[in-house]
């Protein structure tokens, strides 16, 4: 687990869990990138922008106790069987409102495990707010969406004998 | 790994019938990367829809936050809003088990069984691993709950089926935040315990010794000599030794358990008749669920060689909801009248029958 803020407000954050599966299959069932970006427990809905953006095609509705604003972002990176990178931005800015690309990788463990990187890059814009607690939030989130793909991996029924 | 280098479309929904593998976007007809099942995107029969994990199976988050709340509850209950009633022993497992069957999908009266097994095991393994009562207060308590927590559960699955069907996006965790506050409004209308009225628990029953001498006999729970049921060695503690003194009126005892000590102070004696006593100390770790006040033994002689045995004893019970104790504590007090009773009886036979 990483989380650092420079002087900039430029923010790197990652977290990992490992799965006990090989990563295609894991990947298969990543690949359903959408309901895999609903695991942040912010996002309660991504769907498609209407009318697209020039910077973003994806609407990503952000909630917080019934509370929230939508926002828009794209998919930036798609690596077939290692992972993505989708954007998150503002819909006022692409400069504004904490811009930041969310990660999710995939990287073999070992002969039937697979580590899931979860991690969070951008500029934090609110500077009035102190870091610690910009800190602490970050990794709040970060490990209640690793927490979350984790139990949603095992309630995942075993792959079926061919 | 199939070629593909752009993502799946937003709205696919194409998976592998056989193992779940997320297929939109994957060159078709071809054959699951992870299983080799054949698939064809232009035949629906290839493939399906629906993701092969469902959030309404998902049952571990559901239980993890019934278990959650009732431990954060119970702790926030008693040690901080200081109540010790019905928010305590109602409220906290039926909270706990509104939020299991919210959380979990309950289809057979197997799930039901196990879902109501579950919170009740888990919140009577609170209870005791956080010292708010011992094996009997659980046993009475798995009694007292039971209803309850089949309610809730019942409470639990008709939310989510109705939340289900809406669009309702906070679905998922709101409820556990309602039902969170919804406990803590209980302990905050519950508070601390009020005082009690004293109740009194009256059992009689004909022995076949002149009432003299079952007078003669008289002795305590602490003083009886046979082994006393399983249900007071399981449900009170275990007593060690007292200081017996003759008794006349004024007469003070104390009797010593495993557990602490009961001062009882003799207020009345009636040679033959009656003797009341008052409990003046109890330090035995009860002191939460029952003060004890006093009590007495009266002897009614019914014959020559027979007599009607009285033994009334009265406490003021501390948990609440009353209805819900009462009754358990009647049974444990019968059972220990009964207990000394028997050894009254048992002690004048032996004293007619001499050395």
């Amino acid at each position: 687990m990483t989380c650092t803020i420079d002087e900039r407000g430029v923010v790197r954050a990652s977290m990992a869990c490992t799965l006990r599966a090989p990563r295609t299959r894991v990947w298969g069932w990543m690949r359903d990138w959408r309901s895999f970006l609903e695991m942040d427990p912010l996002h309660v809905r991504v769907e498609a922008l209407e009318p697209p953006l020039p910077h973003a095609d994806l609407r990503i509705r952000h909630r917080l106790l019934g509370i929230g604003v939508d926002r828009v972002g794209r998919i930036l990176r798609w690596r077939e069987g290692k992972g993505f990178i989708v954007s998150d931005l503002s819909r006022r800015s692409p400069g504004v409102g904490f811009p930041h690309v969310c990660e999710f990788a995939l990287q073999d463990a070992g002969p039937c495990a697979t580590r899931v990187l979860v991690g969070v890059r951008g500029r934090w814009t609110a500077r009035f707010v102190p870091r610690p607690i910009v800190r602490a939030w970050i990794t709040l989130v970060l490990a209640a969406t690793v927490g979350i793909i984790r139990l949603h991996w095992v309630a995942r029924p075993a792959l079926p004998r061919r | 790994m199939p070629g593909t280098v752009r993502p799946p479309p937003i709205d696919a929904e194409a998976r592998c019938a056989a193992c779940g593998y997320f297929l939109a976007g994957l060159a078709s007809p071809g054959a699951c990367p992870e299983c080799g099942r054949a698939f064809d995107l232009s035949e629906p029969t290839t493939f399906i829809r629906h993701d092969v994990f469902r959030r309404g199976r998902y049952w571990l988050p559901g239980l993890i936050a019934a278990a959650l709340v009732m431990a954060f509850g119970l702790w926030i209950g008693v040690f901080g809003f200081r109540s010790w009633g019905w928010s305590i022993w109602l409220a906290t497992p039926m909270a706990g088990a509104v939020l299991a069957g919210y959380g979990t999908s309950v289809r057979s009266w197997l799930g039901w069984l196990l879902l109501i097994v579950f919170v009740g095991v888990a919140f009577l393994l609170m209870v005791i691993s956080m010292n708010l009562g011992g094996v009997f207060c659980g046993l009475m308590l798995a009694g007292v709950v039971v209803v309850p927590i089949t309610g809730a559960i019942g409470l639990g699955v008709a939310l989510r089926k109705a939340l289900r069907r809406s669009s309702f996006s906070q679905r998922w965790y709101l409820p556990v935040l309602l039902v969170s506050a919804a406990l803590l409004i209980c302990y905050a209308l519950d508070g601390p315990p009020p005082r009690r009225p004293v109740e009194t628990v009256t059992t009689q029953r004909e022995v076949g010794v002149p009432a003299a001498r079952a007078f003669a006999a008289l002795q305590f729970y602490e003083e009886v000599h046979a082994n006393p049921p399983w249900i007071l060695r399981v449900g009170l503690a275990r007593p060690l030794h007292v200081r017996r003194h003759p008794p006349a009126e004024g007469d003070v005892r104390t009797c010593v358990y495993n557990k602490g000590h009961i001062t009882k102070r003799v207020d009345e004696v009636v040679a033959g008749r009656r003797l009341a006593f008052t409990v003046t100390d109890q330090q035995i770790g009860y002191e939460r669920d029952v003060r004890l006040a006093g009590g007495s033994f009266e002897f009614e002689p019914v014959g020559p060689e027979r007599c009607v045995v009285r033994l009334r004893t009265s406490y003021e019970g501390r948990l609440g909801p009353r209805f819900a104790w009462r009754w358990g504590e009647a049974l444990a007090i019968r059972t220990l009248h009964n207990h000394v009773i028997d050894g009254i009886e048992i002690d004048a036979r032996r004293a007619a029958e001499g050395p």
